[in-house]
């Protein structure tokens, strides 16, 4: 009884500095901070989930209390698989409470009970993290030195601190989302400039030539040359332009017939064509399923591919080799685009057919483009009721990226028979 | 008549064989490359009075140029042009050139005329 009003008090002026605080990295101090009050614990941690990491997500350190540098090496991210409370509550999604660390049972002889004992922590116990929404977030553990089996109280106050803790890591995490949303955006909008300032410039030295040449014809005939070339620079350009508004919008429809493979691999070539030859890259095309036919809008389906082969000639240095492959196999259609190039890094595959995003290590060695070819081919090849994926075994070590979609089962019966 | 060798650093085949037109119109002695590197292994054989160089480029950056030819050809008058980058503006980066030692800075597009005139007054203030 003579806790309980001073429990209300202490929630609140919990509650308070937490809404009151901006800086997240404040806030996770503060989070562990209050859970060591509220349990009356020596030690706290402070974790977020990862859910697309490993197999069913890894916990990742954010803040703790009492703990050594080498229990925070140790616990800094914890799998799904891991043998301390953390790890049970991430597999089980409930909260876990081990009042002996020396009587329990699932961690007999592991390496966290070695690394619980090194620490000086006798008993733990773990709760989950989740927003209103119903989304895991994160867990909230804290630690005593001495076997400790906390009271209901504590933990239902415990479990209120895990509530409002869960809703103000997730907001926080939206609005880092927005922010680098909108950080992309900028990036972006200097990107669209530049590339619009790239063919310009010799346009308008084109233009000065066409001015000067009078009778020379072969003057012309080159200054008339570029301004051809440039201008379909920018045509392209704008029509991506147009496509990444048409396709947030849903307004990209297609008109589908059965279309050879064959036809649309080689429209795809030719579109590309420009960039290959000016990256001095050997592209070589190999068609396993030479009669194969789809269903798709020819257009747009070569256009998803030559954004494949473009990206490919960006970011494969001088002289590489791209390779085009197509084949059938059990009523797909499969199109393999393959480079010899800069590679993707694995911090950039979650992003690879973001909006906006280029590779970071190549950008600076001016790959060109808009950071958009990727998103619109993979939203392409999704219209067909296909899908895209990309693969890299690192930085420097190429990239490959696999188109499938359904073969044209007409074309796939008179093929059997 | 000859009025000076240059020596043309850009990516893009256009953008070079533009200015090439342009410059060999205008008098100029004009050599090619398609990167910085290149640019300067040109440099060395054959040493041009001024490098009009675009910013970025794959293999050796125009930023990393300037600065290589600062310290090897220190005579060298130096041209930097742009569109600007990825992350800021295009004046940032030219102003960056400037530190690095460019002489005149041309954001692209920019008038022929306005490179023709920034190289008589490079000259002009050589002779």
């Amino acid at each position: 009884m003579s806790g309980e009003p001073a429990d209300t008090v202490l929630l609140q002026n919990i509650s308070t500095q937490l809404i009151e605080e901006d800086n997240i990295g404040a806030l996770y101090e503060k989070i562990a901070d209050a859970a060591v009050a509220i349990m009356r614990s020596e030690y706290a941690s402070l974790q977020m989930l990862y859910p697309e990491r490993g197999q069913g997500g890894q916990l990742r350190l954010l803040a703790f209390r009492g703990f050594n540098a080498q229990a925070a090496a140790f616990w800094e991210w914890v799998r799904a698989d891991s043998d301390s409370t953390c790890g049970v509550a991430l597999r089980t999604g409930a909260r876990v409470v081990a009042p002996d660390v020396e009587r329990c049972e699932f961690m007999a002889a592991t390496e966290d009970l070695a690394t619980y004992r090194q620490t000086g922590i006798r008993a733990v116990q773990t709760t989950p993290l989740v927003s209103r929404a119903g989304t895991l977030v994160g867990m909230i553990s804290t630690h005593w030195r001495n076997p400790h089996q906390p009271s209901e109280r504590d933990l239902q106050l415990l479990d209120i601190l895990a509530r409002q803790a869960a809703d103000l890591i997730e907001r926080k995490r939206g609005e880092d989302a927005l922010r680098a949303a909108d950080r992309r955006k900028d990036e972006f909008l200097a990107t669209l400039s530049h590339e619009l300032r790239n063919p310009l410039a010799p346009i308008r030295n084109a233009l000065a030539l066409l001015h000067e040449a009078g009778g020379d014809s072969a003057l012309a005939a080159k200054a008339r040359g570029i301004l051809d070339r440039q201008v379909a620079i920018m045509v392209r350009l704008v029509d991506d332009l147009l496509d990444i508004t048409r396709l947030t919008r849903g307004r990209i429809s297609l008109r589908t017939q059965p279309v050879p493979l064959a036809q649309v691999l080689a429209a795809a070539v030719e579109i590309s064509r420009p960039l290959v030859e000016a990256g001095a890259h050997e592209l070589v095309l190999r068609d396993a399923a030479p009669s194969a036919t789809v269903i798709a809008d020819p257009v747009r389906l070569a256009q998803a591919l030559s954004n494949l082969l473009d990206n490919a000639a960006r970011y494969t240095p001088r002289g590489g080799c791209i390779e085009l492959e197509a084949r059938a196999d059990a009523g797909l259609a499969a199109v393999t685009v393959r480079d010899n190039g800069a590679g993707i890094a694995p911090h950039e595959m979650p992003r690879l057919f973001e909006m906006f995003t280029q590779g970071e290590v190549t950008r600076a060695r001016a790959p060109g483009g808009l950071g958009v070819g990727l998103a619109l081919a993979r939203q392409l090849v999704e219209l067909h009721g296909g899908t895209l994926e990309g693969h890299s075994d690192g930085a420097g070590r190429g990239a490959t990226f696999t188109l499938r979609m359904p073969l044209h089962e007409a074309a796939v019966g008179v093929q059997a028979a | 008549m000859m009025r000076g060798r240059l020596l043309i650093a850009d990516d893009s085949a256009d953008m070079r064989e533009s200015l090439r037109l342009i410059l060999e119109r205008a008098g100029y002695e004009v050599r090619l490359a398609p990167d910085g590197m290149r640019a300067l292994e040109l440099q060395r054989v054959a040493p041009a009075d001024v490098l009009i160089t675009d910013i970025f480029m794959p293999d050796r950056d125009g930023l990393e140029t300037i600065t290589a030819f600062r310290r090897e050809f220190p005579a060298t008058r130096i041209v930097a042009m742009s569109g600007g980058g990825v992350r800021v503006d295009g004046e940032l980066y030219l102003e960056i050139a400037g530190v690095a030692g460019a002489d005149v800075m041309l954001t692209k597009p920019f008038d022929p005329g306005a490179l023709l005139q920034a190289l008589n007054d490079l000259a002009a203030a050589r002779a």
